[in-house]
């Protein structure tokens, strides 16, 4: 079932969660609504779900206008950022409560309650309760419990958000697996970019209340349309520069852009992602300073190395090149990460 | 000694409040010098009687009559209350309305007002001139001097618990659950049997519990409104006082080991219950 957001605002007292805010989500697409707290994601979702009405606006789904509609007659299955189960019911009464609400027979409650906990694989868990369950555990429960009531749409708030990395990273692979065995349509909001891109098909990065930008998580991160966009994907360098004839000059360096091929040069800021950079390999003399001292020739600059944090196979290594006051990130597989203090970045 | 010296340390470890020893002399101390010794006097001075004088002066019709009055109108009353106390918590926590903040204060009054007065002002309310009975006398209810009045006085005085009770586990109640059934279909019935009552249950019986223990201890207000009829309307609290005021002290002390016999009962009863369905909602 396909989703249509129509002009959606929503203010709470004075704070401006949602401004005209239009989407359309296709039929089997699984899409993140990607942004930072405040900027109306979570607001949007639960409009979706009808857990919240809008100021003005509307929902259809399949072309049907449902903004009227109760929560409970939308047919959408919603799982909760901490977890919301019944704490007092087994885990298979959990799965059951949407079955049993709309009086299904005892035997269609079983047998549907058995393939959901086989597909959650929470096979022989039924009769624990949700305390005696791990995070990751709890959370599928969330999720058989939606499904059970054969939701058309499936929306997710932070669904891994209280989960650690670890876990998080396996349950994201198997919601996306589950997804394309389901081919239901879906909506989860994270602000995390990494799940973002690497779970969804298209990214919607909000922010204040608006859409940025929507894309499919190549279209976005290689293409971002608003400065916004740029600094919340990567934490980038900015850097007033100029642009003439399809270059762009940092630090006298040119770097290709062709969107900007007039002769005229204009002053710009230019916005580089810390993965986008690479530091000079030099040889043995990376580290000893005259030999990089040649901008001109390497196409890198020489600065000092402040800091190197290293995060999983990722370091990111903070310096000052020489004469500049502002800090520049670089980010480097962790193998190749220099020695030494003295470093050369270059695009 | 080496086993000797690796308990210690155990037990040393397991203790998180500093001053173990010297907390557990406390409690003893307090528990001793204002629950234990008084009921053991109490106990002793029925001792004094033999077991046939003991039944002739503690299980006396009248004397029967007084505590089928006593625990009878209570549990009508903490029952009252604790039905009551969760809608009055309820709207106190879930819905935001002028003059909340003040309601919410009005709550604690009965427990600091004299019930004496609480019964003076009742039967005045509900006599046949009164305010309130002069509309409900013509309609065969007695506010006044009934067993009615006496149920309306321990409902006010056990009130404020099982408010008090209730209305934290409200607050701290899971909104998500609620939206989480809401998404799955049920309506608010549902929701309210389903999700929210089982939640909050063991407090109401917890509420039921205290409110209860208030009302059969209720003695000030009873005696302005109930009119003190044996058989009828006379708690067993009054019929104590009557004894005593005969100087007919064993006796007097005869009935209130009953009573207490009772009401000790009674409180064990519904406190399992409270913890059996603790346990199912964990």
């Amino acid at each position: 079932m396909s989703i249509h957001v129509r002009g959606i605002s929503k203010a709470f007292g004075t704070f401006q969660a949602l401004d005209n805010v239009s989407l359309d989500v296709p039929q089997g697409t699984l899409l993140a609504l990607l942004g930072p707290s405040g900027s109306g994601k979570t607001t949007l979702l639960r409009i979706i779900a009808g857990l919240e009405w809008p100021d003005s606006g509307r929902i259809e789904e399949d072309g049907a206008d449902i903004t009227d509609r109760h929560a409970r007659q939308r047919e959408v299955g919603f799982v909760f950022q901490h977890y919301a189960l019944f704490r007092h019911m087994s885990v298979f009464e959990n799965i059951a409560f949407g079955l049993r609400v709309r009086k299904a027979p005892k035997h269609e409650v079983d047998t549907k309650v058995n393939e959901l906990l086989h597909l959650v694989r929470l096979d022989g868990l039924g009769g624990r309760k949700p305390a005696q369950l791990s995070g990751g555990q709890r959370q599928r429960v969330a999720l058989a419990r939606a499904l059970a009531i054969r939701p058309k749409i499936l929306l997710l708030d932070e669904p891994f958000g209280a989960l650690d990395a670890k876990v998080r990273v396996e349950l994201r692979q198997w919601l996306r697996r589950l997804h394309d065995e389901i081919g239901m349509t879906s909506v989860f909001v994270t602000h995390d970019q990494e799940e973002a891109f690497e779970l969804a098909d298209e990214v919607v990065v909000m922010n204040h209340g608006k859409i940025e930008q929507r894309g499919t998580p190549d279209e976005v991160f290689e293409h971002p349309a608003t400065p916004f966009v740029m600094d919340f994907l990567g934490n980038v360098n900015v850097f007033h520069g100029r642009v003439e004839k399809g270059q762009a000059f940092w630090h006298g360096i040119p770097i290709d852009y062709p969107d900007y091929p007039h002769a005229q040069a204009r002053p710009a800021r230019v916005y580089l992602r810390p993965h986008e950079l690479d530091i000079a390999r030099t040889g043995a003399h990376a580290s000893n300073g005259p030999a990089t001292n040649d901008p001109a020739g390497t196409g890198s600059l020489p600065a000092s190395v402040l800091r190197i944090a290293r995060s999983g196979p990722i370091a990111r290594i903070s310096c000052r090149p020489d004469g500049s006051e502002s800090e520049l990130h670089v980010d480097l597989p962790a193998d190749t990460t220099p020695q030494g203090s003295r470093v050369s970045p270059r695009p | 000694m080496s086993a000797e010296i690796s308990t210690t340390r155990a037990m040393r470890r397991r203790s998180v409040l500093p001053g173990f020893g010297i907390s557990i002399a406390i409690t003893t101390l307090v528990m001793t010098a204002m629950v234990i010794i008084p009921l053991s006097v109490l106990a002793l001075r029925a001792a004094s009687l033999g077991p046939t004088e003991f039944l002739a002066a503690a299980w006396t019709p009248r004397a029967r009559a007084a505590y089928a009055v006593s625990l009878g109108a209570s549990v009508v009353a903490a029952a009252v209350s604790s039905v009551c106390g969760l809608l009055v918590a309820w709207v106190l926590v879930r819905i935001d309305f002028p003059g909340r903040r003040l309601l919410d204060s009005l709550v604690d009054v009965p427990l600091a007002l004299p019930t004496a007065v609480a019964g003076l002002v009742y039967s005045t309310l509900y006599v046949e001139r009164g305010w309130l009975g002069r509309f409900l006398v013509p309609l065969g209810i007695q506010g006044a001097y009934s067993w009615l009045g006496i149920v309306l006085v321990l409902v006010f005085v056990s009130l404020p618990f099982a408010i008090r009770v209730v209305q934290p586990v409200l607050e701290s109640l899971d909104r998500d659950s609620e939206e989480a059934a809401r998404m799955l279909g049920a309506n608010r019935v549902q929701t309210f049997l389903k999700v929210i009552f089982p939640a909050i249950f063991p407090a109401v019986l917890t509420g039921f519990a205290l409110a209860l223990a208030r009302a059969l201890g209720e003695y000030g207000s009873v005696v302005f409104i109930s009119g003190n009829m044996p058989f009828k309307t006379e708690i067993a609290p009054v019929l104590i006082v009557s004894r005593l005021e005969e100087f007919a002290y064993a006796e007097a002390t005869a009935i209130a080991v009953v009573l207490l016999a009772m009401s000790i009962s009674l409180l064990v009863v519904v406190n399992a219950l409270q913890q059996r369905v603790a346990r199912n909602a964990q």
